[in-house]
């Protein structure tokens, strides 16, 4: 029972010291050309879920095939990130696409939750090519 | 001689802006091929693919399997000898406590679109569609509003994740994940599924522990929506699960 109110004083503390983004629900994004990296993420703050998050790193929006892949694995975790670092470096030229897949696994389900797509750096990186 | 040096100089340019052009032109059908690419990549893992809706599959054939059958089994024994999985989990407490954890995460009207944060109203959030969410006859106490699954640029959230009091349940959160624009899609063991919800696909599950309470989830699932209401209550008790079921239809007749 101790350990109970210490995890939830830790769980509300943490959700008390960050305010917005992820912490009362679960969301995802993309991000690409960031000054340095690409990313795909999902997230929860507090709240651990079994997850898998892949991240496609395309060269150029017009290209067919991911240049790479990441894969987080799947982890029980309440952040999923699939963040690659030195690459995506706008003031040189490049122009990335990134494509995210986030996956969840409840009980065994396999969900595909959401898919995000990103040709820049905003945290807006939802599916827009209806 | 200057003539073909100026030419040598502006060939590139030409040549790059003769190289969007044409990738404008292409590109739904860059699109389409690398919509074909993806799927196919994805069903070769044995995973959901983008757009591929609902599958009812024996869980043996699912691709995570050997991942999750030792705590499936430990599961499927708990709800054998309690009636619930028996694990400690922060969910129930926020829910339980979400007066108290949500009271600073409110933000304004005029906030991002794109922030993630709480709303008094769905009117507050940009939506990419109407979100109907639980009736208001079926609310005691409206606690909020929060943006979910993710932001569609340009059209607005592709889910949204409501959360109020009801009577005799508990504090519940009602998450709403429209697939036209997440693009979701989902694979579900047989074993788990009844068609409890409206005939659709539905998995209804019990977590929780004595002493910090219990999750009372039910998840059900289409090919336009998937739809998960949870009731946090400190008391075990499968009427409950009962009520909640019933809720779960009348939210789903409501949509």
């Amino acid at each position: 029972m101790k350990s109970i109110k210490y995890v939830t004083g830790i769980a509300l503390l943490s959700v008390s010291l960050i305010s917005n983004a992820g912490v009362v629900s679960v969301t995802a994004h993309s991000r690409a050309n960031c000054g340095g990296f690409n990313e795909s993420i999902t997230w929860h703050l507090g709240h651990a879920y079994w997850w898998r998050v892949e991240s496609h790193h395309f060269l150029s929006v017009s290209d067919i095939r991911p240049h790479h892949i990441l894969n987080t694995g799947t982890n029980y975790t309440w952040r999923a990130a699939a963040y690659h670092a030195t690459e995506g470096y706008s003031s040189r030229g490049d122009h990335w696409y990134v494509a995210g897949y986030h996956f969840y696994y409840p009980n065994g389900r396999e969900i595909l939750d959401t898919t995000t797509l990103a040709v820049d750096c905003g945290l807006d990186g939802g599916w827009w090519d209806h | 001689m200057r003539k073909k040096f100026i030419v040598a100089l502006l060939f590139p340019i030409f040549s790059l802006n003769a190289a969007e052009n044409l990738d404008s032109a292409n590109m739904a059908k860059v699109a389409k091929e690398r919509a074909e690419w993806t799927k196919q990549y994805f069903a070769k893992q044995g995973a959901p693919v983008p757009g591929g809706g609902v599958t009812v599959l024996p869980e043996r054939q699912m691709s995570e399997y050997n991942t999750f059958k030792t705590q499936r089994a430990k599961e499927r024994a708990d709800i054998k000898k309690y009636g619930y999985i028996k694990k400690f989990s922060p969910q129930i407490q926020s829910l339980l406590n979400f007066k108290e954890v949500s009271k600073n995460q409110f933000v304004a009207k005029s906030s991002n679109p794109s922030n993630e944060g709480l709303r008094h109203s769905i009117n507050e959030i940009e939506m990419a569609y109407n979100f109907k969410g639980v009736p208001a006859h079926a609310v005691t106490t409206m606690l909020g509003f929060a943006p979910s699954v993710s932001y569609v640029k340009g059209e607005g959230w592709a889910g949204a994740m409501q959360f109020f009091e009801k009577a005799g349940l508990g504090n519940c959160s009602y998450r709403e994940n429209n697939l036209m624009f997440s693009h979701g899609a989902a694979v579900i063991p047989e074993e788990e599924v009844t068609k409890d919800i409206n005939e659709k696909v539905t998995v209804a599950i019990i977590t929780g522990q004595k002493g910090s309470g219990f999750l009372y989830s039910i998840d059900w699932y289409d090919n336009s929506y998937f739809r998960e209401l949870k009731c946090a209550n400190e008391k075990y008790d499968q009427s409950i699960m009962n009520s909640v079921l019933e809720l779960a239809r009348e939210i789903d007749n409501n949509n």
